[in-house]
């Protein structure tokens, strides 16, 4: 019969056929279909190979339906960003055809879409396992949906540029956008920046993780690109706790004041072991540190290198990072 | 049967559904008996040399003896210098009876043709509805007749001959299995029917379903039974061979292949021949496609379903003639 009524077929390169572009990506949205007819779609229309790129998958289809033959990816290719870390492209060699852009446009409306409604029903199985709100049988299905297993696991937050190696998703914080991903093992993490890393546990416990984890990213400045809570430990849930009140307290008004120079000399005193010790880190001189830090204790109204101090500074430091993230 | 629970018909599959709009105004739902003869006229999508080359194949006409002697032509096809033998494979085309030619729907043999070094022959059977039943099934079997008797020569192998149709064509080619039965004809190692037209009586649920929408629907449907049967649609003077879903006795028949998609007028008449096959100690295997409208897989080749029906159907013929 398709021999005798038509076929539907790549377009003309020539003409402009946005009519049927438009009627084809609406009625596969109208039927709620998955990304990968979306991407068919794309291949068919245009003629050539097209994808979809995230951090989740990348696939490509030939204008035949089936899988493209050889490996790719999207670079170099014209496309559209369907969101920060979500691109889809065709891969026209030469001249763009008439109807290209079109094609574009609707397939990354599609994908945006469709990512908008399935965001929406929370079938996300990494969104599942690290929410607190969820039953614990909820978590666990989800659990073992990412096949996460029984070792110690860590879920970190990032930027959404920026992704670690595990399973991943994007969610809507307070404080913007993140990507929470679960890691396993000891990943150091040394590749990744700016990262807050959770404490470790088993899934359970994930929810825990992805809560510190957040805080320890809100905690990260340039001269601490990564903050893991394990190290923080009693730090962070104090942190947490008097977060609300902190820009009012008078030590972390006082530590605002200082000036990027007295900051950094004050930092480095504090971590030192011995005023010499800082003055040798510092490349000042040890009397003129030493007069440093006493103008700096009358400034802040404790020594920051008694026990206490160094106690009071700390976490006066750990709200300010947050104040001014 | 009842018009009262028929309302609603199964969703199309969203992929098809969106390859139908984008086709909107290419394809009417209602083929009326005034569109005949336009249709016949438009060009068709056929099979060009440019075409055959690329698939590797070589075509050459043949005419030889039709119903009542009367002459016809076939296309032998093979791949270009082909030698040996190799199985058969026998088309009746789709058309609705009244519209095609021996080319409609035989590139979907190619593959086959490469892939078994066999030689199929495509039929040019006479059309209603200026030749009505039962020219076009007494063209098919005298085409298939032709090919047996000759198959040394065509270099098949007689124990491999497989009877090829879709649509209207797989209802011509239950028919003419249906005959080489009866008629102790030529044997046959299959029959694959696609899709296939075999009910003229009007009276089933899907048919109800189908009416204005998707393609071949129940108007459509009307008008080819109507060519081919004139006055007697309908009634008790239709033969088995005409309407193959009229019969019975389905023992003695060669292992079937039937597809169909849930949202087509064939659905429920295809759907009842293979449990009618089986009910008679038959062999058949049965593909609902959901949400399939008629003869999807032509026109979104690309699409999963259509992916998956032409893989179920390459599955089944790799069983049937592979080595």
């Amino acid at each position: 019969m398709q021999e005798l009524l038509g076929r539907l077929t790549s377009l003309d390169p020539d003409a402009s056929a946005s009519l049927k572009v438009i009627a084809y990506f609406d009625a596969l949205v109208a039927g709620d279909v998955r990304v990968e007819a979306l991407v068919r779609a794309a291949a068919l229309l245009s003629g050539t190979v097209a994808g979809v790129e995230s951090p989740q998958q990348c696939l490509r289809v030939a204008p035949d339906g089936g899988p493209a033959a050889d490996a790719g990816s999207s670079a170099g290719w014209p496309g559209v960003n369907v969101s920060p870390d979500e691109r889809v492209w065709i891969e026209r060699s030469g001249h763009a055809h008439a109807n290209d852009a079109m094609v574009l446009e609707r397939f990354a409306l599609a994908v945006g879409v469709l990512r908008t409604r399935r965001r929406s029903v929370t079938d996300d199985p990494v969104q599942l396992v690290i929410d607190v709100t969820r039953s614990e049988q909820e978590r666990a299905a989800a659990a073992t949906r990412l096949r996460l297993g029984n070792g110690q696991l860590r879920v970190v937050a990032t930027p959404p540029a920026v992704h670690p190696t595990g399973p991943s998703t994007l969610i809507a914080t307070a404080h913007g956008v993140v990507r929470a991903t679960i890691v396993a093992g000891t990943d150091s993490m040394a590749d990744h920046a700016p990262a807050g890393i959770g404490g470790p546990g088993d899934t359970m416990r994930l929810p825990a993780s992805w809560s510190d984890a957040l805080l320890a990213l809100r905690l990260t400045d340039a001269d601490h690109p990564r903050v893991d809570a394990a190290v923080l430990g009693v730090l962070l849930p104090a942190v947490r706790a008097i977060e609300s009140e902190a820009s009012r307290h008078p030590d972390v008004a006082t530590l605002s004041t200082l000036d990027v120079r007295s900051a950094h000399t004050l930092a480095v005193l504090v971590e030192a072991d011995s005023v010499r010790a800082a003055a040798g880190a510092l490349g000042m001189h040890h009397s003129s540190l030493q007069a440093r830090h006493e103008a700096l204790g009358r400034e802040l109204g404790y020594d920051p290198r008694s026990p206490l101090g160094r106690a009071r500074y700390q976490l006066a430091a750990l709200l300010l990072r947050l104040d001014r993230h | 049967m009842t018009d009262t629970l028929t309302s609603s018909r199964p969703p199309f599959d969203p992929e098809l559904e969106a390859a139908l709009s984008a086709l909107a105004g290419m394809i009417p739902p209602t083929i009326t008996r005034e569109m005949i003869a336009p249709m016949r006229e438009a060009p068709m999508l056929s099979v060009t040399e440019e075409i055959l080359l690329e698939a590797g194949i070589e075509a050459r006409d043949v005419t030889i003896p039709g119903h009542e002697g009367d002459e016809i032509v076939v296309t032998v096809l093979q791949s270009i210098g082909r030698t040996g033998t190799g199985p058969g494979i026998y088309h009746t085309h789709g058309g609705g009876m009244i519209i095609g030619d021996r080319w409609t729907g035989a590139a979907a043999l190619f593959d086959w043709i490469v892939q078994y070094n066999a030689v199929a022959v495509s039929v040019e059977y006479r059309l209603a509805p200026e030749f009505p039943d039962p020219y076009p099934v007494e063209d098919c079997y005298a085409g298939l007749v032709w090919t047996a008797e000759n198959a040394a020569s065509l270099g098949i192998d007689p124990d491999r001959l497989l009877i090829v149709g879709g649509s209207a064509g797989g209802g011509l080619a239950a028919g003419v299995a249906l005959l080489a039965r009866d008629r102790s004809g030529p044997a046959l190692c299959g029959q694959l029917l696609m899709y296939p037209m075999i009910d003229d009586r009007d009276e089933t649920v899907s048919t109800v379903q189908i009416d204005g929408v998707g393609v071949w629907d129940r108007g459509s449907n009307v008008t080819g039974w109507d060519a081919l049967l004139g006055d007697r649609r309908g009634t008790d003077a239709v033969s088995i061979y005409a309407a193959p879903a009229r019969a019975r006795d389905l023992s003695g028949l060669p292992p079937a292949f039937i597809d169909c998609g849930s949202a087509e007028v064939f659905r429920d008449e295809d759907v009842a021949y293979a449990s009618t096959i089986w009910a008679c100690g038959g062999e058949a295997e049965l593909h609902v496609w959901p949400g399939g409208f008629h003869a999807f897989e032509g026109f979104a080749p690309q699409a999963a379903l259509s992916r998956a029906m032409i893989a179920a159907r390459n599955d089944w013929v790799r069983r049937i003639l592979g080595s």
